[in-house]
């Protein structure tokens, strides 16, 4: 039996420290558990489909305040991978 | 793909090229090397050698399509990170390199992250050169290296005609054949969307690659555009 998350392929390292925010440049949060980067300054996520980010901005997703506390208290708890601080 | 023969521009410009890349996807590797006689590959290997950049090097490679140039990297040692609009076309690579779907003129780097920047064939396909240029100097290295590949027409008029005659005759008919017959009107028809020589080294200087140079390949059917960041 395959656990949770099992199948999702992780993100390159070399492509998590370059990558950063279509829109404004900065670093993105990857909780890869939930396959999507996360940009905690602009409240917003990016997909990540078949291991593949999609960083467009007109594919981001607006969160709400929920979803932005929630993200945001993960982020915090998390020690895992960030991308660069630009 | 429009029926028209007038090129479009701006946003209904990408939105066809992303939709005719997403098409042709599964066979532009067959008929690219067909209608080049494999000089593709030929092109992109010096344009990997001639960036003379140390082995371990990050380099971008914007609009990877299936990733041919990607593989061209790696196979010199390099560290290449693929980026492209279409969806179809990453879909379709086949290259261990990581890959991102990204648009060129709005690159999600950080500043000063990369050795180098590679791009094949798709010069004439971004609908804001000078907004490229910009987004490469920013992404690169002081002293980081491009390699920008295109098509061209040859310089000589004998040569330029007999390739007139097979890019607007046979290359369409090839595409017909084997993959889309408008997206293969369109792309030898694309090349008049690239501006002159001058004007391209020109917007190269401006955002910083003040050696930037152009070099014909095989007799000017491709050209070559190289330059290293300033510090």
């Amino acid at each position: 039996m395959k656990e949770a998350g099992e199948d999702i392929m992780a993100l390159d390292p070399g492509l998590l420290e370059i990558l950063a925010c279509p829109d404004d440049k900065g670093p993105l949060r990857y909780f890869r558990d939930e396959d999507l980067l996360y940009n905690p300054r602009l409240g917003r996520t990016y997909p990540i489909q078949d291991g593949i980010p999609v960083l467009l901005i007109s594919e981001a997703q607006a969160l709400d305040d929920d979803e932005r506390q929630r993200l945001d208290a993960k982020s915090g708890e998390e020690t895992g991978p960030k991308t660069s601080e630009g | 793909m429009s029926s028209s023969d007038d090129l479009p521009q701006g946003e209904e410009k990408a939105a066809i090229v992303e939709q005719m890349f997403d098409q042709i996807a599964p066979r532009y590797d067959l008929v690219n090397r067909l209608m080049t006689f494999r000089m593709d590959v030929g092109w992109r290997r010096h344009t990997v050698r001639s960036l003379g950049l140390p082995t371990g090097s990050t380099v971008l490679d914007l609009a990877c399509g299936t990733g041919d140039f990607c593989n061209d990297l790696l196979r010199y040692k390099h560290e290449p990170i693929g980026m492209d609009f279409s969806a179809g076309m990453l879909g379709a690579a086949n290259t261990d390199a990581p890959l991102v779907r990204a648009d060129a003129l709005c690159l999600p780097v950080a500043d000063n992250q990369v050795d180098g920047v590679t791009c094949g064939f798709a010069l004439r396909n971004f609908t804001n050169l000078p907004d490229f240029f910009e987004e490469i100097a920013r992404v690169l290295r002081p002293g980081g290296r491009i390699g920008l590949l295109d098509v061209s027409e040859p310089s000589n008029s004998l040569l330029r005609a007999g390739h007139n005659i097979y890019f607007g005759k046979v290359v369409p008919k090839i595409g017909a054949l084997l993959s889309d017959s408008g997206a293969y009107r369109y792309l030898p028809k694309s090349v008049e969307y690239l501006p002159s020589t001058e004007e391209l080294l020109a917007g190269l200087t401006r955002v910083g690659f003040a050696d930037g140079s152009r070099t014909e390949l095989s007799g000017g059917i491709t050209q070559l555009f190289l330059g290293t960041l300033e510090p």
